[in-house]
């Protein structure tokens, strides 16, 4: 068994790394919605933008090679603490940013106190 | 966290209410500590990006694998203020055509934090005080 230790990994062109068989999220993010909307832990964001009631779109710090990939989302803690059945959707509208829909118990979209999300590729 | 916010209206969707910029806490280190490109390599990245959705090619779009690789290879511009970071952030999350365009009205604003409302019930009727 060997040991790699190093700072930096890249690619031959210096840029982020592939690593066969894994694909790690290129960036996660822990957000509310209540109240003043918020980043509250995340890596490889540079932004949240505001768009409406329970609707964050995420901006990456550094854009995706290519405008495909996952993105999820869910809450971690509901409004009012209720456990809602919900409908919630996650979707990559650019090499740089996605939208997630926060879900409720309605059709109507919620601010969430605590959701979880991310973006694989 | 971050004293500032970024609020913004979009003329070319006039339905849409005004939506609020949120900095993340850890990119903002990183502009501190000068480990940001040159804004040119986000906006050249958008460029190609923008012309393959007007040219109605985005679902099999990639972008050129140098220009990607720019984003870690390119020199870093240095450390940054607050106020620095927040002016190169809105120029590479916010569309362009927002902050670029001088139109009637102003279309963005950097507030305090504090001065953003902490009601949300009528959230989606928010609009950018002129």
């Amino acid at each position: 068994m060997s040991t790699l230790k190093a700072d930096v990994v890249q690619n031959a062109a210096g840029g982020a790394t592939t690593l066969t068989d894994l694909y790690p999220a290129r960036a996660w993010v822990t957000f509310a919605m209540n109240g003043t909307a918020r980043i509250l832990a995340s890596a490889g964001m540079s932004s949240l933008s505001d768009l409406g009631t329970g609707k964050p779109q995420f901006n990456l710090s550094n854009a995706l090679a290519a405008a495909d990939g996952g993105a999820w989302a869910c809450p971690s803690l509901f409004v009012g603490g209720q456990e809602w059945a919900l409908q919630t959707g996650a979707r990559i509208t650019s090499t740089t940013a996605y939208i997630v829909y926060c879900g409720s118990d309605s059709t109507t979209q919620q601010d969430w106190n605590q959701g979880y999300s991310g973006v694989v590729r | 966290m971050s004293n500032y916010r970024v609020i913004f209206e979009d003329p070319e969707q006039p339905e849409q209410p005004a939506m609020v910029l949120v900095p993340s806490d850890n990119w903002l280190e990183e502009a501190k500590a000068g480990l940001l490109p040159p804004i040119s390599v986000y906006w050249a990245l958008q460029d190609d990006e923008q012309q393959a959705i007007a040219e109605g090619r985005h679902d099999n779009f990639k972008h050129d694998p140098e220009k990607h690789a720019a984003q870690w290879t390119s020199p870093r511009i240095g450390p940054l203020t607050e106020e620095e970071a927040i002016e190169y952030l809105i120029m590479k999350d916010i569309p362009r055509h927002i902050w670029s365009v001088e139109y009637n009205r102003p279309m963005f604003k950097i507030v305090k934090t504090a001065d953003v409302p902490s009601d949300r019930q009528f959230r989606n009727a928010w609009r950018l005080a002129a």
